[in-house]
């Protein structure tokens, strides 16, 4: 047995059972599932028993990749939520020097910065799941999270929550729709043109090719109907050729226009789900004195991360450690977009 | 519930910060335009139970593996270089092929390899189970080895005794890796064929352009859902060859034999495709090329330099006696008899009236003409070495006395000329390895004497060896000897990278074989220069053959492949072999035969031609579109 065949029965099993199946293994690859009427008849199987089978083409519902085993599989989620709300209690927060620890992590560009206050509260961290798809003269596919501290926008690089032991469900959580989901659709895809770069010089290089590969055709038959007219008795109508080339000319760029249909790349973005982390951070408030103006400011000491979160910059959003502020309202800039 | 003491955060930052918004459309850094569809966000009441997230993470993660776009078969291997057009190569097959493709890759770009990635992608998801390898007799081994330790694959070969006879073995083995000749044989034919299975892949699939071979039938009637044919040459005389090869792929493909000769084949041009934009459009449907151009795959550079052995005393009256005696026999004995001038006697070879007095002697129907292959078989015998001759004239025409004084003179010569430039040229080479071919096994074994008496270490490596000997050939080569003795059989499949000096001791008449030897070290891996020896014989079949490649399409300079489609234009269609001989057999002595190489060079220089100006239109015309 495979481990991707491994995989896939695990899945189904827990899928299953979370619809109220027994679900019973007699082989590596066979088994069977008893279903509630609902489940079974979702299935399209005939009586409460369903057959189960690894293999592609089985008996019953076939676990294989080969088969449409996840397309059933996602009507069968579509009941599951997508949200989750969760706490962790207790965690670790610096009780230490907060101010050396400021002074070490931030450059402030054009301010004075003292610290005020620290105080522990409690944040929400969003978790986006997204599935990017991107379709060209090819496709390229991926799945990734991106967490937002709720509470200042900025995105932090956090572990994978759901892999925390300390977590529990959190009942009394904020249900409000959560309003991070701009934010983080639009760093997904600052991500992605990391994550995604060589598809695109793929597609690029392919691009490239393909016109240098009509230039060169179109160019051949307008060398060869120029050589025609040499090897004729008489000489060719010359408005005849300048049609033909005229047409050669706007065949090429018709070619050339579908080519970048073809290419043109669509990008679809898909939430898979949303975790909202409640956890304990330290809030420290920070004054900042920027020529005759001041403001306050909050950054985040965050214990999962163990260290200060980046400040949220107003230009861009993204966080930084290196800090500009602007004269009139103080507002945070890095230095991409101060400068 | 919050914890005494700590506050709630509970406003949320869009509601005071302003959200750079998502950028609905953006550019590659090439210029191509990336459009955006985000999807509306989450809502709805939040779970505490992570089972469910979880279940959604998994699915997606699922889903990736089955778009294909996660590669399994990438993880765990050993020593195999991920290079880019082998692994698209193997996404395009699992997106697009369905498991039925032709890859066609020029030598040397790792077909073999594309192909074992694509067996372990299937493997591991488990989409086949059942596999059967056929491949060339010679590569059993070493396909073998690089299954289990590249791609920790183990496949059973199948054993040389009555088992492998039986039904049992063959349905109840899942991975077998059978060299096709064995697979066909009568005894195993209808058990082969009458098991099932999942996945079938045929190395050097060119073995199997003709329908009407063995080869062609045994992988037609295997019952099987998947089928990889691997092969660098798909077209190497005509088209109809890869019409056959699509057969096997996807019957039906192409229409009729009948139907596509009429759509694609130009009437005396077999070679050349009609309706080339549809034949481009169905080929890119179950074909995949790539070319090192495409790929850029830049390797050293390689030299070839043609070394002239000058034979003297009895090996020049060996080669004049031959030739005297072939005009003799290449036409029916009526017309020789009326050609006294075939045996030249301005040559001044005394034996030469004593062969036409022979010849004289014996009747017509004694002795009718040799046919085409005996003929070409004596004339590479003779380019090869004279002990080669000397036994293929025994064995060819060892019944007419005439021959006699010839296989004598022949066995009576210790060493000839380019035995002499041989022992130069290794004794030059100092530590570099050098790998030196041979056609015939009388010459292999007359060069191990060679080398035995010069006391120069070498190894063997012959088609009439066991796959151990051949294995322990390879090893001892890479590990302690400087040179390996090798036939055509050595010459296909093995990777021999290490070295980098290749002597062709004697010449195969087809530019393709020459190409596929020098393919075995000048292909990926290789990081050194490469350095081609040939060796002939002033005055020889294999000296003006040698000038009209160098010289005229300068063969040793071309990437491979190309001589194929520079030969491909020759008028006729015909194979290369035939051509050479059709010029020794259409003159009768050596300046009618100078002229007719002249001839067929300027022959050569206008396909050439022909094949430049055509690349041009057909790389604008199929690119790269079988990538």
């Amino acid at each position: 047995m495979t481990s991707i065949s491994q995989e896939l029965r695990e899945f189904g099993t827990k899928l299953l059972e979370r619809r109220g199946a027994l679900v019973e293994w007699s082989a590596d690859d066979e088994g069977s599932a008893m279903a509630p009427k609902e489940l079974a008849n979702l299935l399209h199987a005939d009586g409460e028993i369903i057959r189960l089978s690894t293999q592609p083409g089985g008996e019953g519902w076939s676990f294989s990749l080969a088969s449409d085993f996840l397309d059933t599989a996602s009507q069968l989620l579509e009941m599951e939520p997508r949200v989750g709300a969760f706490r962790v209690d207790e965690m670790y927060l610096k009780r230490g020097d907060l101010e050396t620890a400021v002074q070490r992590a931030f450059t402030w560009l054009n301010a004075k910065v003292r610290l005020l206050d620290t105080q522990e509260v409690r944040i929400e961290y969003h978790t986006w799941w997204f599935h990017a798809l991107l379709v060209s003269e090819d496709r390229w596919e991926t799945r990734f999270p991106i967490s937002i501290n709720a509470a200042s926008g900025t995105v932090v690089e956090l572990p994978n929550l759901l892999d925390l032991w300390e977590f529990e469900p959190h009942p009394g959580a904020n249900q409000q729709p959560p309003a991070t989901y701009q934010q983080a659709v639009r760093e997904a895809q600052l991500q992605l043109r990391k994550m995604a770069a060589g598809f695109f010089d793929r597609m690029d290089g392919r691009l490239q090719r393909d016109k240098k590969r009509l230039r060169e055709y179109y160019s051949a038959l307008l060398r060869e109907s120029h050589q025609k007219k040499t090897r004729g008795r008489t000489q060719p109508d010359p408005e005849k050729l300048a049609a033909r080339e005229r047409a050669v000319k706007l065949e090429l760029r018709r070619k050339n226009n579908e080519l970048d249909d073809r290419y043109a790349i669509d990008l679809t973005l898909n939430p898979i789900v949303l975790t909202r982390m409640e956890i304990p951070a330290l809030a420290v408030e920070l004054s900042v004195q920027r020529k005759r103006a001041q403001k306050n400011h909050t950054v985040y000491w965050n214990p999962l991360l163990k260290q200060l979160e980046p400040i949220r910059c107003s230009g861009c959003g993204r966080g930084t450690f290196s800090v500009a502020f602007t004269n009139d309202d103080v507002a945070p800039l890095c230095a991409k977009c101060s400068g | 519930m919050l914890k005494p003491g700590l506050q709630r955060v509970s406003k949320e930052s869009p509601a005071k910060i302003k959200i750079a918004q998502p950028n609905p459309s953006w550019k590659t850094p090439g210029g191509i335009p990336i459009r955006l569809h985000a999807g509306s966000g989450l809502n709805g009441a939040a779970t505490d139970d992570v089972e469910s997230l979880l279940l959604h993470l998994e699915h997606a993660r699922l889903g990736l593996l089955q778009g294909f776009d996660q590669l399994l078969c990438l993880e765990g291997l050993h020593d195999v270089a991920h290079l880019a057009h082998q692994i698209e190569t193997v996404r395009k097959v699992l997106r697009h092929f369905r498991g039925r493709v032709l890859l066609a890759d020029e030598v040397g770009l790792g077909k073999t390899i594309e192909a074992c990635l694509l067996l372990r992608e299937y493997l591991l998801r488990g989409l086949v189970k059942r596999v059967l390898i056929l491949v060339p007799s010679p590569l059993v081994s070493q396909w073998r080895e690089e299954l289990q330790s590249k791609f920790g694959l183990e496949f059973s070969v199948p054993p040389r005794t009555v088992a492998s006879d039986r039904p049992e073995y063959w349905a109840n083995t899942d991975l077998v890796l059978s060299s096709l000749p064995f697979a066909k044989s009568k005894r195993r034919f209808d058990v082969v064929t009458a098991a099932k299975w999942d996945l079938v892949i045929v190395d050097e699939a060119h073995h199997c352009k003709n329908r009407a071979t063995l080869n062609w039938k045994l992988v037609n009637q295997l019952k099987r859902r998947h089928l990889f044919l691997l092969t660098a040459t798909p077209v190497q005389n005509n088209l109809l060859e890869l019409y056959n090869l699509l057969t096997l792929l996807e019957p039906g493909h192409l229409k009729t034999e009948t139907d596509f000769k009429k759509r694609y084949v130009r009437r005396g041009s077999p070679r050349d495709p009609l309706n080339r934009e549809r034949l481009r459009s169905l080929l890119g449907e179950v074909m995949i090329r790539n070319t090192r151009s495409l790929v850029q795959m830049d390797l050293p550079p390689r030299y070839a330099q043609t070394l002239m052995a000058q034979p003297r005393g009895a090996e020049q009256t060996l080669y004049q006696q031959l030739n005297e005696y072939l005009r003799l026999r290449k036409t029916p004995p009526a017309a020789a008899k009326g050609k006294p001038s075939d045996a030249n006697p301005s040559d001044g070879f005394a034996d030469a009236s004593a062969v036409e007095k022979q010849a004289a002697e014996k009747t017509d129907s004694t002795f009718p003409p040799l046919s085409r292959k005996q003929l070409s078989t004596l004339l590479l015998a003779s380019g090869s070495h004279p002990r080669a001759l000397a036994q293929s004239l025994e064995n060819v025409a060892g019944d007419d006395i005439r021959t006699r004084p010839i296989i004598e003179l022949a066995r009576s010569i210790k060493r000839s000329a380019k035995d002499e430039k041989l022992l130069e040229l290794l004794r030059q080479s100092g530590q570099d390895k050098v790998l030196v071919f041979a056609c015939f096994r009388r010459t292999l074994e007359h060069l191990q004497q060679l080398l035995d008496d010069a006391g120069i270490a070498y190894a063997t490596f012959s088609g009439s060896q066991s796959q151990k000997q051949k294995d322990a050939a390879v090893e001892a080569f890479r590990e302690q000897t400087p040179v390996l003795l090798c036939s055509e059989a050595g010459g296909e499949g093995h990777n021999l990278q290490f070295a980098n000096t290749l002597v062709n001791f004697d010449l195969p008449w087809n530019p393709m074989k020459i190409e596929q030897r020098v393919g075995r070290i000048h292909r990926i891996g290789q990081t050194r220069e490469v350095f081609v020896f040939n060796l002939c014989a002033v005055n020889s079949l294999e000296a003006r053959l040698l000038d009209l490649l160098t010289d005229k399409i300068r063969m040793f300079e071309l990437v491979v492949g190309e001589v194929g489609s520079i030969l491909g234009n020759l008028d006729g269609g015909e194979e290369f072999e035939s051509l050479v001989l059709n010029l020794w057999l259409q003159s009768h002595d050596d300046q009618e035969l100078e002229r007719s190489f002249d001839t067929f060079g300027q022959s050569l220089l206008e396909a050439q031609e022909k094949y430049v100006e055509t690349k041009e239109l057909d790389e604008a015309l199929f690119g790269d579109d079988y990538e």
